[in-house]
């Protein structure tokens, strides 16, 4: 966050001072330490595109404000990605078919981590108490094993997917009810790196 | 970590007149046993009064909790009673008959060069025959043990096979944040952490000779394998593939056999952990679990899902023949087969709850031992009579124990903390 804020102020100060009628160069080591105070301007692409046919300034502004634009798209995925990694894939009992309904959120991940590649994802298979340790620890790794399989045959290279399980040891829902046993039933998204913390 | 202290007794003196004869047979499919009457009066002897009376406390407690036998309550004894010496000669068994106690313990505890001698004589009250007598000795801080080894050869000369009341649990205790393995006496003395990692850590298994402990830790976040030599206290074996590895049971002294499961296939594999020669037992697509053995290494009993449901099977490793063992309900899973190769016990799921259950070793004769809640990790006793289990009800865990056949159930209180997985140390 500290990194972005940091963009943006030094992009500000480009819209601000690289801006025409008269574009001056100003070096970025002169710069620093001035007060901003200005009101913040929305980023103005036709001026950014005037200036960058003149002179030097012009450039750098265009490029500082590509990079401000690529950060704000990346982040919008991240949050975007965030949201729709927090959904469970839910199963029945003792089953680890993805079921129909999930099909579509399945396609939604992988249509994210395809334009997201550097991302990578892990997939995590959680199962109700209602079963043996052993027997859940290996069920909770099929569970995760089917949702990757999934988004592999929808072209997400193997590598970027890894697979946990963790049985019945960290319910979502401590509970004992069928309720709390079928929010425990499931196949859970991590994002491993390449997103926000 | 250092080998477990080893109680030395000597026995000095070993009178038995007669043959141990079997009055208690426990018989699971036929009627049940009859309990014996037992009396045991406070120990005698120049040693403190103290030491006396926990030692005779510990007794009656191992005799009860055996199952075998109804312990006569100190109240019934009257003075003159507690006051008898301990030879034939010295004992009124009509008074001890007169109170419906059929067998009489009687013990005399007396210091030698700062040691423990024990010396116990148990009679059948109807003609006074010596069924049972014995001298040990020991060292003081050992009287735990001492009184277990005798509780368990007055067991085996009342019942004709040894008890387990000098037996250890190896089990995982703790919260949702970190378990741990551990290791206790049957009641629940002497409870010592074998691993502390500040993580999950599950699915223990020791081998035989009681040097190399296997299970499977988050300790580096993902589930791995890990064998560790308690004897030199370092790690030897650590397997990090990708998936799940679960070990199972020691092959022998140093063949680790475990279950991994990872992309369409699960494996039994049995691996040498100190010259990592692997080999495998079986592979299928789906869910392969729990995976135990005959005593003579011929038989596999394990579970998988080939059918689409959790089913417990019996393959012969030689010809490769498997059998399948359970088809009532949907959910039958971590087997345990018993010693003598009769019984299994396994996890079954009926309504709503995670049953133990018991059949005979061709899948014949289910019957359910437990009531309700989630029980899981049945294992029977090296003897093969009783079956330990982890229960929970809605709370906490423990750790319980009951007869195959379903009587005595009881809980053993091992640790503070939420307690599963238990099995008997070999």
């Amino acid at each position: 966050m500290k990194l972005a804020t940091t963009v943006l102020i030094v992009a500000m100060l480009f819209v601000v001072y690289g801006c025409p009628p008269k574009p001056v160069y100003v070096p970025i080591s002169e710069r620093t330490g001035q007060p901003v105070e200005q009101e913040i301007k929305a980023p103005d692409t036709q001026a950014g595109r005037d200036t960058s046919a003149k002179g030097k300034g012009g450039i750098e502004e265009e490029l500082l404000q590509r990079d401000l634009e690529r950060q704000k798209k990346l982040q919008e995925q991240m949050k975007q990605g965030a949201a729709l990694l927090n959904k469970d894939i839910l199963f029945e009992y003792d089953s680890y078919t993805v079921a129909p309904e999930y099909q579509g959120l399945v396609k939604d991940v992988a249509a994210w981590l395809n334009q997201n590649q550097t991302v990578k994802v892990a997939v995590e298979g959680h199962c109700d108490e209602r079963g043996t340790i052993d027997y859940n620890l290996a069920l909770g790794q099929k569970r995760a094993e089917a949702v990757k399989g999934q988004l592999v045959k929808l072209g997400i290279k193997e590598e970027r997917i890894k697979t946990i399980s963790y049985g019945k040891e960290m319910p979502a829902d401590p509970g004992h009810t069928e309720a709390a046993w079928a929010k425990n039933r499931r196949a859970h998204f991590q994002i491993e790196n390449g997103g926000p913390k | 970590m250092t080998r477990y202290v080893v109680l030395v007794i000597s026995i000095l003196l070993t009178f038995i007149v007669e043959p141990a004869f079997a009055k208690v047979s426990l018989e699971i499919y036929g009627q049940s046993y009859k309990k014996v009457t037992i009396g045991t009066p406070p120990f005698k002897g120049d040693t403190a009064v103290k030491l006396k009376a926990d030692m005779t406390d510990l007794l009656a407690k191992d005799l009860d909790m055996s199952g075998f036998f109804i312990v006569a309550p100190k109240t019934v004894m009257d003075r003159e009673l507690t006051e008898e010496g301990v030879e034939k000669k010295e004992i009124r068994f009509e008074n001890w008959r007169s109170l419906g106690i059929e067998l009489v313990c009687k013990s005399l505890l007396q210091t030698q060069n700062g040691g423990l001698v024990l010396e116990t004589y148990l009679y059948d009250s109807s003609d006074g025959t010596l069924l049972f007598g014995k001298r040990y000795r020991t060292k003081v801080d050992e009287w735990r043990r001492l009184v277990h080894r005798l509780a368990d050869d007055i067991i085996q000369a009342v019942t004709g096979e040894r008890g387990i009341m000098s037996s250890r649990v190896l089990f995982v205790a703790g919260d949702r944040k970190s378990k741990e393995v551990y290791v206790a006496d049957l009641d629940g003395a002497g409870s010592r952490k074998l691993t502390n990692y500040g993580k999950i850590t599950l699915s223990p298994t020791m081998s035989p000779d009681g040097r190399y402990l296997a299970f499977t830790s988050y300790k580096e976040g993902r589930p791995n394998l890990y064998v560790i030599d308690l004897e030199r206290n370092r790690e030897v074996y650590v397997n990090r593939e990708d998936g799940m590895k679960l070990a199972s049971a020691w092959f022998d002294k140093r063949t680790l056999v475990y279950t991994h499961t990872s992309g369409n296939y699960s494996t039994i594999y049995s691996e040498n952990v100190e010259t990592k020669d692997r080999k495998v037992l079986l592979r299928q697509e789906g869910i392969l679990a729990s995976p135990g053995f005959s005593i003579d290494g011929k038989k596999m009993v394990f579970v998988s899902d080939m059918y689409g449901t959790a089913q417990i099977f019996m393959r012969d490793l030689a010809s490769g023949e498997t059998k399948r063992l359970t088809y009532a309900g949907n959910y039958n899973t971590t087997p345990s087969l018993s010693p003598k190769g009769d019984l299994i016990a396994y996890g079954c799921k009926t309504e709503g709850a995670l049953e133990i259950c018991v059949m005979k070793a061709d899948g014949s004769e289910p019957r359910v031992l437990t009531d309700g809640g989630v029980n899981d990790s049945p294992q029977f006793s090296p003897c093969g009579r009783y079956i330990i289990y982890s229960s929970s009800n809605g709370s906490k865990a423990g750790i319980y124990l009951v007869l195959h056949n379903g009587d005595n159930k009881r809980a053993l209180k091992l640790n503070s903390g939420e307690e599963t997985q238990p099995k008997f140390l070999p």
